[in-house]
């Protein structure tokens, strides 16, 4: 049992990221787009695949210009490279204009947001690639922003990337509105927190009547 | 004083009926983070509010500019950006030349007030919204000081529920956000329907 509790805790470290240490859901970073902007999975989607350019922009001029550069100038080098990047993925995603028009004032904000400052702002550790550090970050923000807009849309529209998911889920169509985001991105981040404690106690809890299990059993 | 009336009526649109963080969720990261004391609303608040005149100048200038009024709505917003990204340079400049002492104090402030969501969405919608220079500074100066308020509220709640019995897995940032989740609705209800993106 403590090997399985020892495997939970290298899972729960490497993972970090995505789950237990989430960008969004645990440190509290690029909320507007999870409580706002994530209305449908297309939305989730798009703004996870322009955050996906933005972050690794930002990582590799990081790396490669960082230390040339006073630190008060690092957010004027990120939100520049980053403006290049969305003015790039704006006329990809031209065709969609429907998409465009719904995240509204949030699409602009993906070149300069908490995220990018905070790898500014030295969020990026001295060892290991950029990078892969930066692909980390941008998966648990996918992660987060994908399983809520998800959620949202099915709960609030009943339908999953604009296809009606039949009868028999509730409509709860407050669910699309910033006060329903709030809610529930606090809901899934107590969720989350709560899943890891009580698998931890449940872990420790077997080890230990393992243990004393087989104190008793010699 | 007809403009008058109309200033303060914008201002007051702005910072109770649009109010950023309740309507837009914006200022709702990091910005939060930074103020767990009153002073440090208090000098967040004046730093945006500063960068956001400064910035309401630039970019009004600038959106006059015929080729800039004529792009789309989202291509617009990221000259404002940049416009933005120029202002904080100017200031960074001029302090470093004339006061290094308050840019060093103050330089993580002001780069995480200039680049935060707040300012940049305050931007493009007193910009789209708004067409003269006196509706867009009302604008911007009115949801800057809608954030000030959000975020003392925001403040005081979280040392009220640091003394209040959560459950452990509510603790910390689940239950502030359902709890600004709870106010939000409230705004909603004073408002009585949807904003625009």
């Amino acid at each position: 049992m403590r090997a399985t509790l020892r495997k939970y805790r290298k899972i729960r470290t490497e993972s970090g990221h995505i789950l237990w240490n989430n960008p969004v859901l645990t440190q509290g970073l690029a909320l507007p787009f999870a409580i706002a902007a994530t209305t449908s999975l297309k939305n989730g989607v798009v703004l996870s695949a322009a955050m996906l350019g933005a972050l690794v922009c930002s990582a590799l001029v990081y790396r490669r210009f960082g230390a040339r550069f006073e630190v008060w100038m690092h957010p004027i080098l990120y939100s520049s490279v980053n403006l290049l990047v969305l003015l790039g993925f704006m006329r990809i995603i031209s065709g969609w204009p429907a998409v465009i028009d719904s995240l509204g004032i949030y699409l602009p904000m993906v070149a300069s947001n908490t995220l990018i400052m905070h790898m500014a702002s030295g969020g990026l550790k001295a060892e290991g690639s950029a990078l892969v550090q930066s692909l980390r970050i941008w998966a648990g923000f996918s992660f987060a922003v994908c399983f809520l807009s998800a959620l949202r849309e099915l709960l609030g529209a009943g339908t999953l990337w604009g296809i009606p998911m039949g009868v028999g889920i509730p409509s709860l169509s407050p669910m699309l509105y910033p006060f329903g985001g709030f809610i529930l991105v606090g809901f899934v981040a107590a969720g989350l927190k709560g899943l890891d404690r009580l698998t931890l106690r449940i872990l420790s809890r077997r080890g230990k009547l393992k243990r004393e299990g087989g104190v008793a059993g010699e | 004083m007809n403009n008058l009336t109309s200033f303060f009526s914008v201002l007051v649109t702005a910072a109770i009926v649009e109010n950023v963080v309740f309507a837009r969720a914006l200022g709702t990261s990091k910005l939060m983070d930074r103020t767990r004391e009153t002073q440090d609303v208090l000098s967040t608040g004046g730093a945006l509010t500063l960068m956001s005149a400064l910035a309401t100048l630039c970019n009004h200038q600038v959106s006059r500019i015929e080729a800039v009024a004529g792009m789309r709505a989202h291509y617009r917003a990221l000259v404002y950006l940049a416009c933005i990204s120029v202002v904080y340079m100017a200031v960074c400049l001029m302090l470093r030349k004339f006061w290094p002492g308050i840019l060093r104090r103050v330089g993580g402030l002001l780069s995480g007030v200039a680049f935060s969501g707040a300012l940049l969405g305050l931007q493009i919608i007193a910009l789209n919204e708004y067409s003269t220079l006196f509706g867009r500074l009302a604008y911007a100066i009115g949801g800057t000081l809608g954030l000030v308020v959000a975020l003392l509220m925001i403040m005081f709640a979280r040392e009220r529920l640091s003394f209040s019995r959560v459950p452990s897995s509510f603790r910390g940032l689940p239950i502030l956000l359902i709890y600004i989740g709870i106010l939000s609705l409230a705004i909603y209800g004073l408002i009585g329907h949807p904003l625009a993106a």
